[in-house]
């Protein structure tokens, strides 16, 4: 039942990409997605599409890897351009009785199309490539600066990380409480509505009530080993940034400024 | 040591206290065990011994610090480390160095100084090999070492042991006992270990039995063998042996040591010859 939920999974490998430091690729991507809504439609467009698959190669990663981030999109990129294809209006490219197809709206759907086709690449680059924490800790790193303004960015980054870790846990729970009232008789299924409803709330409120316990429980845990939130606190690993990480960063600096420049 | 006077605790909306009126003094590198029925006040005591409850009456101290003085609770909790029964309501990194690095980080000590205690802590556990594996992967076993190492990590003078070996297989339990003796001898920490189960509380020097929120005896393992029928009454199994003991007493004109704990000496008794 949970086992289809894909939040773009970390895909471990040994590549160049892989190595880079989380706030390199985080603001390298923003950079990228800068590009891409700056680009031209059709030369800009392609040499940004050149750019993604040198990373593409670089990342180690194959395109069916990128399928399942692709697919629940598909419908909406559908949509979107078939209604740009119907509404907007321009020089004529070929009428048929009503329905008229300009030339702009032709240019503007496939550009539409290719942006966000590199946009969800982008962002499936950086999570397959970026473990959650350590795009986390990147966060927190960049976002240190606006603890000055009162912003409790530690905290914050803490709830995340934690939230990401118990994921697996409380899909698990689900699943645990599902199977334990299906075999007391509970279905989820079939029944009237108003059956299913009670059921369902059988199964909701011991998942509720297990996760305050152990919110609860962590939280005493962590109390116990000295926590008192970001304040005076150092941290094992300390990121560092690499000859490579610069690089990196330069090459996508210059293609925004190339994009935009020209 | 760890000096509770006169303390007293009634959680938010509790009708009556979990905890009243205890004394008490646990000296460094003592080991002492901590039993009782559920809801007799064992985890609340427990809880009470680092200052993640503070005490409504009387006052908890460590080492001259009391955990009434807000300033107190982080230098407390650095001495006083608690695992919980439950590996899995405890471990909140996504790595085991991670983990172990969480209560050196919060006392805010130099990456290589962590580095240094994170390396340490896993080899005292023997789990030196897994500093890169998610902690969630883990046996129960594995996972409740990890949780020991945390707090070793920290440096504590006490470690309170809240019913460490539930989650446990007997295997498991063993090594795990095994491991905080260890500690004990090695590092000279103060043990306290809360359990249901007399025969690990039998390898501590103190047993206090804590009956509806007080004190009920504080004795050795010997005197607590000899109490009899008052174990079950304040919700203790009796070892296997002393229900033997009990039986074979029974009979008339045999007349056993209640405070046998061992098989060889009741087969010396019984036995005489061999």
């Amino acid at each position: 039942m949970f086992r289809n939920i894909s939040l773009g999974q970390y895909l471990p490998a040994d590549s160049i990409l892989h190595h880079l430091d989380p706030r390199t690729k985080t603001v390298a991507g923003l950079f990228f997605i800068l590009a891409v809504f700056a680009a031209a439609f059709p030369l800009e467009l392609f040499f940004i599409y050149l750019a993604g698959g040198l990373l593409l190669y670089l990342s180690r990663l194959r395109m069916i890897d990128f399928w399942p981030v692709f697919k629940p999109f598909l419908i909406i990129i559908l949509i979107t351009v078939i209604f740009q294809l119907l509404f907007i209006p321009g020089t004529p490219l070929f009428s048929f009785s009503i329905l008229s197809i300009s030339y702009e709206a032709v240019e503007t759907a496939v550009t539409f199309t290719l942006r966000f086709v590199l946009l969800l690449f982008v962002v499936r680059l950086l999570t397959a490539t970026t473990t959650p924490v350590a795009l986390m800790d990147g966060l927190e790193q960049m976002l240190n600066p606006l603890r000055k303004l009162g912003l409790a960015v530690h905290e914050l980054i803490m709830i995340m990380t934690i939230s990401l870790r118990f994921i697996p846990m409380f899909i698990e729970e689900a699943e645990r409480i599902r199977k334990a009232q299906l075999c007391r008789g509970a279905d989820f299924r079939i029944g009237s509505l108003s059956s299913r409803l009670k059921n369902l709330f059988a199964w909701l409120l011991p998942l509720l009530r297990s996760s305050l316990q152990r919110a609860e429980d962590l939280s005493q845990a962590m109390e116990a080993r000295a926590y008192q939130g970001g304040e005076g606190r150092t941290r094992l690993n300390i990121l560092r940034l690499r000859g490579g990480d610069y690089a990196y960063l330069l090459s996508m600096a210059a293609l925004l400024a190339a994009v935009l420049l020209v | 040591m760890i000096r509770l006077s006169g303390v007293s605790y009634t959680y938010p909306h509790g009708e009556r206290p979990a905890i009243k009126n205890i004394s008490l003094g646990i000296n460094g590198n003592e080991f002492i065990a901590i039993m009782g029925r559920n809801g007799s006040g064992k985890s609340t005591l427990a809880r009470l011994l680092n200052g993640l409850l503070l005490p409504g009456q009387g006052d908890v101290s460590v080492d001259g610090l009391s955990s009434s003085r807000p300033e107190n609770l982080l230098p407390i909790r650095k001495k006083v480390g608690l695992l919980f029964p439950d590996p899995d309501s405890q471990l909140l990194a996504n790595l085991v160095e991670e983990e172990v690095a969480f209560g050196p980080e919060n006392l805010g000590l130099e990456p290589a100084e962590i580095r240094n205690r994170v390396d340490t802590a896993l080899k005292m556990v023997s789990m030196e090999d897994y500093i890169k594996y998610p902690p969630y992967l883990l046996s129960g076993g594995q996972k409740q070492r990890i949780c020991m190492a945390s707090l070793l990590a920290m440096q504590p003078d006490y470690l309170i042991l809240d019913e460490p070996f539930s989650m446990l297989d007997p295997r498991g339990r063993k090594d795990l006992l095994t491991l905080f003796k260890k500690m004990r001898e090695q590092q000279g920490i103060a043990l306290v270990l809360i359990t249901h189960s007399l025969e690990e509380a039998m390898q501590a020097e103190r047993i206090i039995i804590v009956d509806n929120g007080q004190i009920h005896t504080i004795g050795t393992p010997a005197d607590i063998m000899t109490m009899g029928a008052q174990l079950t009454q304040v919700g203790i199994e009796p070892l296997e042996i002393s229900n033997f003991i009990g039986e074979l007493n029974r009979n008339p004109g045999v007349k056993i040591p209640a405070d046998i704990t061992d098989i060889e000496s009741l087969v010396d008794i019984l036995c005489p010859s061999s």
